[in-house]
């Protein structure tokens, strides 16, 4: 009481609304704090039932340096036909991974290179110019520096 | 007197002219005091490998200020030490990012402060202000970046501010009851 009359007749303007720092917990910081986590775990949650945590990946296809096809990576596709230099590409998006099922080009290494997933990853098939890259479809960087 | 020259404070007896002076050094010295802990966080090695999710030290200095000395004071100490902060690290993205969150979560808490110790105690202003910061230094950085997909790491910021702002806040109540508000009759 005392130490709230001197605090008052200090004359000390705005800061003098409040003595002190007062108790260390009160009930109102409780109901923040809870706010907070109970916002987070929305936020955590509405994000794993979307699609996946991680930025959004597409799959981007292009014969002869023009881009010919862009799928989601997370919808299985079926068989895709693209056509290229040498003759017919087909390629199937599964289980969040993409492969070249079977290409118009002699060695077959596109078709060797297996399944890719990740940003950054491609598929190649020189002989028919064609190319599977799996990209981010935010358009941002596949890496953050600091 | 006495009271004065043990706390080292503001006493009324004094002349209203030398109040000024008053705040001024001690604006000055809580902002070296954050420029310092800044710089002290800074040798810690990270405990949790998220980009952002620091300690936030140097935070403590705007809260001392917002208890001691006033809202309109916190913020110039944040802003200070922001600039001056950002001129030592020499990164301008730094700089962007701690002076627009900083302002953004002094602002907050300034608010908050003024709600009275009922509402929220220190505790709560410094959690309060902690999650701000965060908050609006990831939106900036999605914004600087042009990256929408930092969006997935805005619920783990969330909740990284928690434990720091207790921290901070635990800290400041501490460190302004031994410090005293600077008032004659101290603070305890």
């Amino acid at each position: 009481m005392e130490e709230e009359r001197k605090a008052g007749a200090g004359g000390r303007g705005r800061a003098d609304r409040r003595s002190m720092p007062g108790r260390w917990w009160v009930p109102g910081d409780v109901v923040l704090v809870l706010a907070v986590v109970a916002l987070s775990v929305f936020l955590i949650s509405r994000g794993v039932a979307g699609a996946g945590a991680g930025p959004h990946l597409e799959v981007r296809v292009t014969a002869g340096g023009e881009e010919v096809l862009t799928r989601p990576l997370h919808e299985d596709s079926g068989e895709l036909k693209v056509t290229g230099f040498a003759g017919t590409s087909y390629l199937e998006i599964s289980g969040g991974r993409v492969r070249m099922v079977d290409s118009a080009c002699p060695d077959k290494l596109c078709v060797k290179s297996g399944w890719v997933s990740s940003p950054g990853e491609s598929i190649v098939c020189l002989p028919n110019r064609v190319v599977i890259e799996v990209v981010s479809g935010d358009g941002g960087p596949d890496v953050v520096n600091q | 007197m006495l009271s004065t020259s043990k706390r080292a404070g503001w006493d009324a007896s004094f002349p209203a002219a030398d109040r000024r002076a008053y705040v001024v050094s001690r604006i000055g010295l809580l902002v070296a005091l954050g420029l310092v802990l800044q710089i002290v966080e800074g040798t810690i090695p990270p405990i949790l490998p998220l980009p952002g999710a620091r300690l936030g030290l140097a935070n403590l200095a705007t809260v001392i200020a917002l208890v001691t000395l006033g809202p309109w004071e916190a913020l110039a100490v944040n802003v200070l030490r922001c600039l001056l902060g950002g001129l030592l690290r020499g990164s301008f993205i730094g700089l962007t990012l701690s002076l627009t969150a900083g302002t953004a979560a002094t602002l907050v808490m300034a608010a908050l402060y003024g709600l009275g110790p009922r509402a929220l105690s220190l505790t709560g202003v410094s959690i309060a202000g902690a999650v701000t910061h965060n908050a609006v230094q990831l939106a900036v950085a999605m914004w600087l970046v042009g990256f929408p997909g930092l969006k997935h790491y805005l619920p783990y910021l969330l909740l990284v501010a928690l434990p720091t702002g207790f921290f901070i806040g635990i800290a400041a109540r501490r460190l302004t009851l031994s410090l005293g508000r600077g008032i004659p009759g101290g603070a305890d």
